[in-house]
């Protein structure tokens, strides 16, 4: 059985739910008190994970901490397509884990802008900010020279890959961090694109498509 | 009184403008889980800098100079009332108490804090969202509501003989998962209570309990005119959930709102009826801005031209 | 190669490329402070309306694009393509909605491959300064800097395309003012230009043009 710790508002957790639905998994969702209950930095939690942080994921056992890894651990054990991660193919292996990097630049500068407004965390709101909107430049940039390719996704190809779920997750969320998108329009066309694959789950914050039967 | 337009400097506070049904009324700051011994809370009310200290005497609050640098002490001390487990202050002399929720005593309910979050909008469109139930099954799908049960019946809509507080009863709903405890889609009876300028509190029906209600109540604080800090609680019949539980379905419910909240333009809530259309299901919004209107309540709204203060 | 930069004249901007009205997509956009929310109905259609709902002033941008209907997030009011009428009310589905409840609309057309819209109800222009032939549109490049600042170092920008280009086609900036502090360069290749030539050169302008942003943002105000 796999067994998630997670946080219901938490832009990290997110992206493996959205994977774990894809994939059609099951799992328990055990709620951690982030916020205000601050959960995450008892000495209790500290056994779940040493720097007391979200996502971590129990599988029959197997612990895997941090959003990357388990995706990368969940594609690679459960995605029978191989689409998600795809380690067949070494350059889209190369380009899906320069976007999960990617992603990771984003959730320390648009993910903690979210979570100063959102959740108090003292950061440098400012600069986190400013960064976080030259990197959506980056990601507006390359999603529109991709599309005019061809190719929807972040990789080649055509299908999605986990670096999208995880970009998806901060990029989705920024407006929480202040962050407007509307200066990303390339942006928000991969956002609906992922939005309405079948299996798509929205979280707070991220309105969901409407029902199929209406589209 | 200077009315406020649209876009105007938030920079100078103007408490000192403050109309006097704002200014002499308790107003809350946090919950006192979130200002605990040792990490004063530092932040705006009304755009006025105050300051909150929790020592094993008690709760203190302060007027300062700037949120920064103060320290208690340092400015103008400022009543304080500690009810429902939050702090409230007040910038004037209220001259009568916080209003009151006799359910908060009843001693089998699950009395908690969900959470307090900043909103970048006005306090008073915040509440009118709380009030609305129409938006269930959009924005609140597969909980509060779902498509195709998207009609509001009728429901009755009155404001007390006192003038203190509006309330809207027989309000009815269709909710697949009303509250952590419900087992299956019923209809949810509400009863929506405005008593506080900035404060809502509804009742729904307990799915444990028919002929008793949970309640859950936003009370928030006008950061300034607009910028909100949302607090919510809930006084629930639900002897299966844990406390975390609870508070994270609180939590996910509104933080679904606050992207709506705040992609609504004006951010300040607009008193003249000919400014946004409003239907039959709106009776209670509607209520609402004329109650805020007619008792000189301006802060956070957009008054129609010509208005007294 | 020539690169063009090419005054609108009075009233009408181009806010977008047509490409990127896709199906089932609500562009956010801004013209002059106004924010708007851009649309292709299933039909073809093309909305230009203003963001905001008339019923609670919920921008239109986060709701649905539904083929022949523009639906709102919040209440799920449904508003048709064209006219920008509501067409039901979830909330009572055995009554009409009030004439009231319409979205503010705007003209537009489609001219290079660009939609451009005006605020006020002025005719479109019946003579284009661009030059004639096929188009391709190229990356905008958002600004955070004003009209004038960005079309005086427009004026002055060297371009770099770093590959060889064909000498009869051109390259077309077009400007849009968002508001007092942002613009938006559009871009357009006007010539027949094949297939990998076209992406080098799609490339190679979003670089030249990125880099006058960051010289721009530097140089703006806070």
């Amino acid at each position: 059985m796999i067994r998630l710790y997670d946080y219901v508002l938490s832009a990290d957790c997110y992206p493996v739910r959205l994977l774990l639905d894809f994939l059609r998994l099951e799992y328990e969702r055990v709620g951690v008190d982030v916020y205000p209950g601050r959960e995450h930095e008892t000495e209790a939690f500290r056994r779940i994970h040493p720097l007391r942080r979200l996502p971590v994921l129990n599988d029959a056992g197997f612990i895997v901490r941090n959003t990357n890894a388990i995706l990368v651990y969940l594609a690679s054990a459960y995605d029978a397509s191989g689409h998600w991660y795809p380690r067949a193919d070494t350059r889209r292996l190369a380009e899906t884990t320069m976007w999960l990097e990617f992603a990771h630049d984003l959730a320390s500068t648009v993910g903690a802008a979210r979570c100063h407004e959102m959740f108090g965390v003292d950061t440098d709101f400012e600069r986190a900010r400013s960064q976080g909107h030259a990197l959506l430049h980056v990601l507006d940039e390359h999603l529109w020279l991709a599309a005019r390719r061809g190719e929807p996704w972040l990789c080649e190809g055509q299908q999605p890959s986990i670096a999208d779920l995880a970009c998806f997750a901060q990029a989705a969320l920024c407006e929480d961090g202040g962050l407007s998108r509307a200066a990303y329009p390339a942006v928000r066309r991969w956002m609906d694109r992922l939005r309405y694959l079948p299996g798509f789950q929205a979280m707070p914050g991220i309105l969901a498509p409407p029902l199929p039967d209406i589209r | 009184m200077t009315q406020i337009t649209v876009g105007e400097s938030q920079g100078t506070p103007r408490s000192s403008g403050l109309e006097p049904s704002v200014l002499h009324e308790w107003h809350v700051l946090n919950a006192m889980e979130e200002i605990p011994v040792g990490r004063p809370l530092r932040t705006r009310l009304f755009g006025v800098p105050v300051l909150a200290v929790q020592t094993p005497d008690g709760v203190s609050v302060w007027r300062t100079a700037d949120t920064a640098s103060s320290r208690a002490g340092e400015g103008d001390p400022l009543p304080v009332r500690v009810r429902y487990g939050y702090v409230w202050t007040s910038l004037g002399s209220p001259a009568h108490e916080l209003f009151e929720l006799p359910e908060c005593d009843e001693p089998d309910r699950r009395l908690g804090h969900a959470g307090t979050f900043a909103v970048h909008t006005s306090a008073p469109r915040v509440v009118e969202n709380f009030l609305d139930m129409a938006h269930f099954p959009f924005v609140h799908g597969g909980y509060l509501g779902v498509e195709p049960h998207t009609e509001v019946q009728d429901y009755d809509v009155a404001v007390s003989a006192d003038r203190r507080e509006v309330i809207a009863r027989r309000c009815r709903f269709f909710q697949p998962m009303a509250s952590l405890v419900a087992k299956e889609g019923f209809e949810v009876e509400y009863v929506y209570r405005v008593p506080h300028p900035y404060c809502a509190v509804l009742y729904k029906s307990s799915a444990l309990y028919p002929e008793r209600k949970d309640l859950i109540a936003l009370v928030t604080r006008p950061v300034d005119e607009e910028h909100t800090s949302a607090s919510l609680f809930q006084a629930m019949l639900d002897d299966q959930h844990s406390d975390v539980a609870i508070r994270q379905f609180q939590q996910l419910i509104f933080a679904q709102d606050k992207p709506i909240l705040e992609n609504q333009r004006p951010r300040r809530l607009p008193l003249d009826p000919r400014q946004e259309t409003s239907v039959r299901a709106d009776r209670m919004s509607a209520a609402y801005r004329r109650w805020l209107l007619e008792s000189g309540v301006r802060y956070g709204t957009l008054a129609p031209a010509g208005s007294l203060p | 190669m020539t690169a063009v930069i090419c005054e609108t004249g009075a009233q009408w901007y181009p806010i977008c490329a047509l490409a990127d009205l896709v199906p089932q997509h609500v562009l956010e956009t801004e013209l002059l402070g106004v924010d708007l929310a851009v649309w292709r109905s299933r039909a073809g259609e093309l909305n230009v309306w203003h963001n905001r709902c008339p019923h609670r002033g919920v921008r239109l941008t986060l709701g649905a694009n539904l083929g022949s209907e523009l639906r709102c997030a919040y209440h799920g009011y449904r508003f048709a393509s064209g006219t920008g009428r509501c067409q039901a009310l979830p909330a009572h589905p055995n009554r009409s909605p009030p004439a009231s409840m319409q979205v503010r609309t705007l003209a537009c057309i489609e001219h290079a491959g660009l939609i451009w819209t005006s605020l006020d109800s002025a005719e479109p222009p019946t003579q284009w300064s661009l030059p004639d032939g096929p188009t391709s549109d190229l990356y905008p490049q958002h600004i955070a800097a004003p009209l004038s600042q960005v079309t005086t170092a427009l004026a002055q920008h060297t371009w770099d395309f770093g590959h060889e280009v064909p000498t009869d086609a051109s390259i077309v900036a077009l400007l849009q003012p968002v508001n007092p502090r942002h613009t938006v360069i559009h871009g357009v290749l006007v010539g027949h230009v094949e297939t990998t030539t076209l992406q080098h050169l799609r490339r190679a302008h979003a670089a030249s043009l990125a880099g006058l942003r960051r010289v721009l943002e530097m140089e703006a105000p806070a």
